[in-house]
This record gives structure tokens, C-alpha cells and sequence, in this order.
């Protein structure tokens, strides 16, 4: 398939390709209101933790690299939840302890070790916005999906008519792994990634 | 060295992030307490009065504390009291259980300065969902609305007795701490309360597990209001007379007695209500079924003759009978059981007042399907042995030598159904001894 600028953009995304998040994804795409919250929480951590370290990696030695990016990382998580919680309680009361375990997601250490420790602040911040976005719409696409047919619901209120036909395992954890991997599939169709996986894995094989 | 500087780059981070965090709960701290707050009085506001307030100082007690409340004589259903904070009311939260309750309702009240309630909530309903109040009469919990604490215009839900009694008494009970600390006056019950709260005890056949099981009869006449037993053994009227209001219970074979608030009877001096009452009964014809039944086991019985007895229990028919050279009595009752299905039962006793047999048959669930024998195998198999000999047991039993051994465990309900029957078949024999005539 054809590689496109989207597809390029969605290499990276966590969710869609290397299965990083997806508990996160499984235990906040219920409802497109935790959704949006987790993907907001994502996407400000990854922001605010990629710009401090890519600033400061030059300072932090080596060895002192993963404990310090971690610290940064919980940080930022922890200032944002407070905001959350003031602000977003519903929200927060969703998400429960997934929010604080935001902290040590590999989703966000993978981009400080990988991008922000080699890169400047303009690289980390794209890439961060990326990620946080393009994370985010995997999140509300499949909670979309699982909350009107799973819950009947949609924004928390009920849709009437689709309340006989609710199909209720979606809304718990294993409807959270269907649908992600339903989505996985369908982005994956779209964009030709799992295409470009194989040309990478063949290069890697011939070497 | 390198520790060293690893220690110091660590601690810098942890201090920088510590102050922003010290810094930021000085904005978001007190958001979040009045959140909290508000999240725990949002469940009082929904059923207070528009522009209530709650604040720190509502909570007056809380179960989790009580010896820090200076309320006295709280019950243990109760779960929290708050005042509202401009003197509007009170709200609390309590709980109510029935037979039926795999938890607690947890429900959450709101009472007004003057005593009447302003809304009622059920935050959990923990009851079997088939038999929910809520459905079964939506508009159930309204009428709790502007009721004081004799919740006079309050009834229970038919089909839903447990549920709705359990759910009525955490009310009252939640009122009365209220009136036990003097917080607000108690009401007073209506002549027509009073009257309706003394059927169980006086005509049991309209009753079952101490609840009136009764449909309602429209009012005519001096009749204000009625109720028309589930199982065909007859009717409470609430009737006018004069200012005063009087409790008239009629038995399955038109027997009836009057009784005034006290509980005394007055039957003698209102016989022209009596009569009213009578001809108000649309009374069942039971004596086919029960003749059925009798000669199903006395195929030779002869000379069947009616009696009319003057007790008000589960038994709607009686008949003396001859077979081979000896007279009997044959008792048909018909006590409420599962789902306030009636069973049938057919007791025969000699003329000194001993069980002589009893044929006991229970229809479940609307399964059309004896149920004491199908007994712990499912509707229609083979039965199992709980019930084995279970009818025989009966046999040389009298009025004196009723007992618990007659129930059984693991069918509770329809052995304490057949017990009571054969309490109110003793007392209707007595009655006939007494006082009955034959026809």
C-alpha cells in the first residue's frame, strides 16, 4: 500500500503499532469523556516532559538519565492530575488509579528516552503533539465504538433506542481489547503499516 | 562521585517539582475540598427544597461516629443526619431490608422544618429486580411527598410487599429520630391508618408474613375504602360512622364483626353497618373445589352439610360428613404462599378435634405444578424426599399438639403456610363447637 503523510505520522503512535498504552486505552476508552481526559492527560505529560528534557539532557549524566526522566515524567503527571482534579472530577473518578499510573506509561518514557533525549525542544514538541494526538483519537474512536453499543450512552446520557441492544461485554475489559484491536486493524488497513513492519523486518532479516 | 551527583540532580528535580506542586494546591486545594463537598451533598440537594445549603456544620451524625452526635435513639438503619443550613429541613441518609435484599436499599430522605417529607431517593436498590417498586408503580414514591411521620397517606406496592414495607418502615424510622430529639413535631395518624395497621392482626386470612394481602374495593356507601383477599377469604372494609370511622371484617362464609380505633368490638351496636358490609362482600363459592377434594380421598363420604364458623383465618370452607358409620369435619383453607399464590388444603378431623387427614396442594409459580411434591427436582420431575410423608405427619394432631416440628427446612414458606392453615382449621372447629349452627 501506498505510504502516505498519515501513515508516516501514525509509524509512531503508540496505540496503533506498538501496543504501548494499550491498558490505558482498554481501561479509559469506556466513556468518550475518559477518553478525552486521558488523551488530554497524555498529550499535556508528553508535552511538558519532552520539553524540559530535551532542554535539560545535556545536563543530566548518563547514568542518571532514567531515575531523573522519570522523576520529570511523575512530575508533570502529578501537576496535571491536581489540575484534573479540580477541574474534571467526573472524569478523574473515571479514571481512577490509571491516571497516577500515567507516570511510569511507556508511552510517555518512550518518548523522552527516545526522541526528547537526542532532539532539540522544536523535534520533541512535534513529536509529542503527534503522539499525544494521534493517541487520543485512538482512545474516543474506540470509545466511540464502546460507548454507544457497549453502554448505550453517549457523553454519559442515555440513547434510548439502542437500550434493548446494548451489547454490555464491550464496556468491560475484554470489549476494551476487542475494539482496540478492531480499530488496530481498520488503521492499520488504511494507512499500510503493518506493510511497512514487514519491509522494516525483511531490511533487518537480509542484514 | 558519581552517586553524588546523581543524588543532588534527583533531589534539585524532586524540589523544583515539589514547590510547583505546593504551589499549585494553593489554587487547586480548595477546588477540590469544595468538590468533595459538594459531591457528598449532591444526593441531600436532590431531595431538599430549591436553595437549600449544606456546609460544614450540616452533619449531625453520622453512623460511622455516633458517639461524637449528640442525637439519641438513632437505629442502626440510619447511615448520616444533616441540617440544612438555613433551617429548611433535614436530610438523611438510611438504609432498608426485606426477605428479598441481597444488600440494603440505600435510600436518602428529605424532611422539611415542619415535619412533612420533601423528597425521597433510592440510591440503591438492592431488592430482587422483579419485584422493584419502582416498577411495579412508578408513581409509588410520590405519594410520600408532603406526608408527615404517620405517613397516613402512604400504602405498599401489591406484588412488592416486602420491598415497599421495608423501604416505608426506614422512612419512619428516619423520621423518628427527628421527633425522638425534638427536631420536629410527629404526625398523626388518621382513624383509617389506625383501622388498616389492625387487619393483620385481626383477620389473618388477609394477611401473609404479618402484611395485608389484599386488592382494593372501591368505596360505596359507608364504605371509605376496602380490601378484597388474595385468596378468596374475604374482605376489610373501612367504614363512615358519623365523625368516627370503624373496621369491619367479613370471613369467607359471610361472617363479619365490627371494631372501633381501640380494637374493641362493636359489632352488636352497628348492626346496620354489618349488614352493609355483608352485602358489600362479593364472596367466592369455594364448596365445589372443596367437596372435589374431600371425596378425592373420601370416595364414600355421605351426608356432606355446611357449617358457618366465626373465626377469620385461611379457612373459607367447612362440612360435616358421614362416612362408614362415623361423622367428620372437613376444612378447606387456602394460606398465601410464593408470589401470593394460594395453596389448597383439605383438613379432616373427627369429632373430638384431631386431624384425622390432610391433603395439601401447592401450585408454584403459576407452573400449574404441585409443588410439594416436584420438591428440590425441578417443576414436574420426580420429587425428592423433603416431602415424603409429609401430609401423613398431620394425622392425630390437635389444637394442643401443634408444633414447629411441622415445618420444614428448606421450604420454610409453604411449611409455616400449612402450619398456620392448621392453626386457623383448629380455631374454626372450636368456633363451631361454640357457636355454629348448621345449615
Amino acid at each position: 500500500m501506498k505510504k502516505t503523510k498519515v501513515s508516516y505520522l501514525l509509524r509512531g503512535t503508540p496505540s496503533a503499532l506498538l501496543m504501548l498504552g494499550a491498558g490505558f486505552v482498554m481501561a479509559s476508552s469506556a466513556d468518550i469523556r475518559a477518553a478525552l481526559g486521558m488523551g488530554a492527560a497524555v498529550l499535556l505529560a508528553l508535552l511538558f516532559s519532552s520539553v524540559v528534557i530535551s532542554a535539560l539532557h545535556k545536563i543530566i549524566p548518563a547514568y542518571a538519565k532514567m531515575p531523573a526522566y522519570l522523576l520529570i515524567i511523575t512530575g508533570f503527571v502529578s501537576l496535571i492530575a491536581m489540575v484534573m482534579e479540580a477541574h474534571f472530577p467526573v472524569v478523574v473518578d473515571m479514571l481512577g488509579v490509571h491516571l497516577a499510573t500515567l507516570s511510569v506509561s511507556a508511552v510517555i518514557y518512550r518518548d523522552a528516552e527516545e526522541v526528547a533525549d537526542h532532539n532539540g525542544e522544536g523535534t520533541s514538541i512535534k513529536t509529542a503533539i503527534v503522539t499525544g494526538l494521534f493517541f487520543t483519537v485512538m482512545m474516543v474512536l474506540c470509545a466511540l465504538v464502546r460507548e454507544v453499543l457497549g453502554n448505550a450512552t453517549i457523553w454519559g446520557q442515555p440513547i434510548e433506542f439502542l437500550q434493548d441492544y446494548k451489547i454490555s461485554a464491550l464496556a468491560g475489559a475484554f470489549g476494551g481489547y476487542l475494539v482496540l484491536a478492531i480499530v488496530m486493524a481498520v488503521v492499520n488497513k488504511i494507512t499500510g503499516l503493518h506493510h511497512h513492519l514487514d519491509e522494516n523486518n525483511d531490511q533487518e532479516g537480509d542484514c | 562521585m558519581k552517586l553524588l551527583k546523581t543524588l543532588v540532580i534527583l533531589l534539585i528535580i524532586i524540589a523544583i517539582f515539589g514547590g510547583a506542586m505546593f504551589a499549585l494546591n494553593l489554587y487547586t486545594g480548595p477546588i477540590i475540598e469544595e468538590n468533595n463537598a459538594g459531591a457528598e451533598f449532591a444526593p441531600l440537594l436532590a431531595v431538599m427544597p430549591e436553595g437549600s445549603v449544606f456546609d460544614g456544620e450540616a452533619l449531625l451524625y453520622s453512623a460511622e461516629n455516633p458517639t461524637a452526635s449528640s442525637l439519641k435513639d438513632v437505629p442502626a438503619s440510619v447511615l448520616s443526619v444533616y441540617k440544612e443550613a438555613n433551617g429548611l429541613g433535614y436530610a438523611i441518609r438510611c438504609t432498608g431490608e426485606s426477605n428479598y435484599s441481597t444488600a440494603p436499599m440505600e435510600i436518602t430522605i428529605g424532611i422539611s422544618a415542619d415535619g412533612k417529607i420533601c423528597g425521597v431517593q433510592i440510591d440503591a436498590y438492592n431488592d430482587t429486580a422483579s419485584f422493584d417498586f419502582r416498577t411495579k408503580d412508578p408513581g409509588y414514591l410520590s405519594t410520600y411527598i408532603g406526608q408527615d411521620s404517620s405517613l397516613s397517606g402512604v400504602g405498599l406496592v401489591a406484588g412488592s410487599t416486602y420491598s415497599s414495607t421495608a423501604f416505608k418502615n426506614a422512612v419512619s424510622e428516619a423520621m423518628g429520630v427527628l421527633i425522638a430529639n425534638d427536631l420536629i413535631a410527629e404526625g398523626v395518624k388518621t382513624d383509617a391508618q389506625i383501622l388498616t395497621e389492625m387487619i393483620p392482626s385481626l383477620h389473618t386470612g388477609l394477611t401473609s408474613g404479618g402484611f395485608l394481602k389484599g386488592t382494593a374495593v372501591e368505596a360505596s356507601g359507608n364504605i371509605t375504602e376496602g380490601y378484597k383477599a388474595l385468596n378468596g377469604t374475604g374482605y376489610a372494609f373501612i367504614m363512615k360512622n358519623g365523625e368516627a370511622s370503624l373496621l369491619a371484617i367479613v370471613n369467607a362464609v359471610g361472617t363479619c364483626k365490627l371494631y372501633d380505633t381501640t380494637g374493641a368490638d362493636v359489632t352488636e351496636a352497628n348492626t346496620a353497618l354489618v349488614e352493609e358490609a355483608v352485602a358489600a362482600a362479593a364472596l367466592q363459592d369455594f364448596s365445589a373445589d372443596a367437596q372435589n377434594m374431600l371425596t378425592a380421598t373420601y370416595a364414600d363420604a355421605t351426608e356432606i352439610t355446611p357449617v358457618t364458623f366465626t373465626t377469620f383465618g385461611n379457612v373459607v370452607y367447612a362440612a360435616s360428613f358421614v362416612t362408614g358409620e362415623n361423622t367428620y369435619y372437613a376444612f378447606y383453607s387456602r394460606p398465601l404462599t410464593y408470589e401470593d399464590s394460594a395453596m389448597a388444603i383439605c383438613t379432616v378431623l373427627d369429632a373430638n378435634g384431631a386431624i384425622v387427614s390432610q391433603d395439601i396442594k401447592e401450585f408454584l409459580f403459576g407452573h400449574g405444578v404441585e409443588y410439594l411434591p416436584a420438591y428440590g427436582s425441578g417443576y414436574g420431575d420426580t420429587g425428592s424426599d423433603v416431602f415424603k410423608g409429609y401430609e401423613g405427619q398431620f394425622a392425630g394432631i390437635t389444637s394442643g399438639t401443634v408444633s414447629d416440628e411441622l415445618l420444614v427446612s428448606g421450604a420454610t414458606v409453604s411449611s409455616t403456610a400449612v402450619k398456620l392453615a392448621t392453626q386457623d382449621v383448629f380455631a374454626a372447629f372450636e368456633s363451631i363447637q361454640i357457636g355454629g349452627e348448621q345449615e
